[in-house]
């Protein structure tokens, strides 16, 4: 298994990343929380990812109890900019507070969803 | 009023950029929707035809669309069970223009 790495840009990203095979694998650097305090550089490194074409991206919210509607705009706009540049989306490691709110907003119809990294994985595959 | 947006404006605080991103979302549904039932019900592929209804029967709800998401209940359970299904066009289409006109009054609504 590949170490995380903090991703370098201008602003301070408060993403880390890692490539398993093909596929990005993005997580929040510290916190628990996504929401508009981060969002913004949050959604920066988020979208550059996307800036290259067929580009496959897990985020894994492991660790994660709590997103609010920026949050869940940046994976809209995630989510927009991977389907504009044939790329794909997809969480996984998602907790039962963070899933509740995904149903709640009638999200977890939207995006691909997986309780494990492992299985998110296997999906690029398929 | 077709659709309602208080549910989104209270599980957002508010929040009109968000509510623009779900918006927008849900034209980009109604697209979809609108380019696949036809074809489903024309294939009489009801087993899809019910699974999309599920779906689409989420994307109403959160645009506080509750007599199309009634509707499209309906739908899923009869065609999950391939019943009354002379009833499916109607239904599709009642969908469609109801979703249609609600696009037009929340592009007109201020947030």
């Amino acid at each position: 298994m590949k170490n995380w790495t903090i991703q370098t840009c201008k602003r301070r990203s408060m993403l880390e990343t890692r490539k398993i095979d093909n596929v990005t694998v993005v997580r929040l650097k510290e916190g628990n929380r996504l929401n508009s305090l981060i969002t913004e550089p949050v959604k920066e490194s988020l979208l550059a990812h996307f800036q290259k074409p067929h580009v496959k991206l897990a985020f894994d919210l492991q660790g994660i109890t709590f997103i609010d509607s920026s949050g869940f705009g940046v994976f809209l706009s995630a989510l927009k900019a991977a389907s504009n540049n044939q790329g794909s989306f997809k969480i996984c490691n998602v907790g039962a507070e963070v899933m509740e709110l995904f149903r709640l907003l009638q999200l977890h119809h939207v995006f691909e969803i997986y309780d494990e990294l492992d299985a998110c994985m296997q999906s690029f595959n398929q | 009023m077709i659709s309602d947006l208080n549910y989104l404006k209270t599980m957002s605080e508010g929040d009109s950029r968000f509510i623009r991103e779900m918006i927008e979302l849900f034209r980009e549904q109604i697209g979809e929707y609108s380019a696949i039932m036809p074809d489903l019900l024309h294939r009489k592929d009801y087993a899809n035809l019910s699974r999309l209804a599920h779906k689409a029967k989420s994307s109403v709800a959160v645009m506080g669309m509750n007599k199309v998401a009634d509707l499209l209940k309906e739908l899923e359970i009869l065609a999950q069970e391939g019943k009354e299904a002379e009833r499916y066009e109607a239904m599709v289409s009642e969908f469609l223009e109801q979703s249609q006109l609600a696009i037009e009054e929340l592009d007109n609504t201020d947030l």
